[in-house]
């Protein structure tokens, strides 16, 4: 429940925000033309055809970029330092309802998963670039890449926004992205009320107490009890430095 | 809770120039803003994290760092609430590493789960010893906390060069004493002393 009013109001928020972009698809117009120079040997509205050939040279970056993770994992040396804020992405899941505690190591794990998830992803939007003959991807590049990715369905709602526009910009006859509209149709927007609280209050009065959850092998409450007393006092103390 | 109240309490000012997003640049100050910051990872980390899979000669627009900004704090919440609901069904608190990939694995992504279980494994190695020394811990924790802000002011010259950029997406960083109080020199020097041993040792030590 509450995460559908997150995706609402999220939606909502970015729908807002549309008309302000409307310049930037413009230059998109010349999606036809472009095809057609690029591809010349290949009939430019057989999408099958334009499918095979975009495929081929993108899981080839895909599958240098999972070996090249691999190898960067197993040379890991220290835990010291992390491409995201651990305090952020803990923030982030105790969001999520039902969320109680949370350890150190489970916060590590997301650093590491959102880095390798976002850089799929804009991979998967660059090939989209380079299919429109552009060097710069743009918002409906990564909406072009979540449509065309199974496992990325659980993002439509937050794109479907800007196919929106797209489709009043008269792009109903691109088939890649007119066949992501049909399910988010059916999908019911904006009806949250407009004075909805933004984010939703921790559920547990306690989730302050566990800020400092240390860091354990194994969940087990021998281990876990001797370490939790001392750890509030400086991790706040960490946490105000960090505001 | 606390956490919440304590953000809220802020300048809008003061918080938009917070060490986790240094380089943010807006001109809106609004409380809903502030919450609405709070619920996405910094854009600057975004950024830069996409900049690494990029041709060189590649450009991000800005509306495209602000979509997978909200892309990947759904995916936060997308595995965190399979790894609660796992948690729940056998009566636990607290949602671990192992949790969040049993998620992902479920959630359909297969080719996160070899790396992120290296890494975890690796992680509990390193850090696993630490159980037994509380002090070492907290300092550990703090230094944890100082080490991911200065990695985000220093980490920026590494945008510029592509190649090397992608080559060394975590490059290591040795602290120095002057960059922590007194008190905690003496536990940061046993820190350090102590994580070359396990490194060095590894195979010993657990043999």
């Amino acid at each position: 429940m509450d995460q559908n009013q997150h995706d609402r109001l999220a939606q909502e928020a970015q729908y807002q925000s549309n008309p302000m972009m409307a310049p930037t698809i413009l230059p998109t117009q010349t999606y036809g033309h472009s095809l057609s120079s690029s591809y010349p040997r290949l009939h430019p509205y057989d999408p099958q055809a334009m499918y095979q050939l975009r495929q081929e040279p993108l899981q080839q970056q895909l599958t240098n970029f999972w070996a090249k993770k691999r190898q960067e994992i197993e040379e890991t040396t220290s835990f010291k330092t992390h491409s995201l804020p651990l305090a952020r992405i803990k923030k982030i899941m105790k969001g999520e309802e039902g969320v109680r505690m949370v350890s150190a190591e489970a916060s590590v794990v997301f650093a590491k998963a959102c880095e390798m998830f976002m850089m799929e992803l804009t991979i998967r939007a660059s090939g989209s670039a380079e299919e429109n003959q552009r060097k710069i991807i743009k918002k409906c590049d990564v909406a072009s890449a979540i449509s065309r990715t199974d496992v990325f369905d659980f993002l439509v709602d937050i794109v479907s926004g800007h196919n929106k526009i797209m489709e009043q910009q008269g792009f109903v006859g691109i088939p890649r992205i007119g066949t992501a509209l049909t399910p988010t149709e059916n999908v019911p927007y904006y009806q949250m009320p407009p004075h909805q609280s933004l984010v939703p209050g921790p559920p547990y009065g306690s989730s302050g107490m566990v800020v400092g959850m240390p860091v354990h092998y194994q969940n087990h409450p021998g281990l876990q009890t001797p370490t939790m007393g001392p750890t509030p006092n400086p991790q706040n103390s960490s946490r105000d430095s960090d505001s | 809770m606390e956490d919440e109240s304590h953000n809220n309490t802020l300048p809008n000012g003061f918080n938009t120039g917070s060490p986790e997003s240094p380089f943010l640049k807006t001109s809106t100050t609004t409380t809903q803003h502030n919450k609405e910051q709070d619920r996405f990872l910094p854009i600057a980390n975004v950024g830069r994290i996409m900049k690494k899979v990029i041709p060189p000669n590649g450009k991000i627009s800005k509306d495209a760092k602000e979509t997978v900004q909200e892309c990947v704090s759904e995916f936060i919440s997308f595995v965190t609430g399979e790894a609660s609901d796992k948690c729940q069904r056998e009566k636990r608190k607290t949602i671990n590493g192992d949790d969040v990939i049993w998620a992902i694995t479920t959630l359909g992504f297969e080719d996160y789960v070899e790396p992120l279980k290296t890494y975890l494994q690796k992680y509990k190695e390193i850090e696993g010893e630490k159980l037994s020394i509380p002090k070492q811990m907290r300092s550990e924790q703090r230094l944890q906390q100082h080490h991911n802000n200065y990695h985000d002011q220093n980490n920026q010259p590494f945008n510029g060069a592509y190649a090397s950029s992608n080559l060394i997406s975590q490059p290591p960083y040795v602290p120095t004493d002057q960059k922590f109080s007194l008190t905690f020199s003496p536990n940061s020097i046993q820190s350090q002393l102590r994580q070359q041993d396990q490194i060095d040792s590894v195979g010993h030590w657990y043999e």
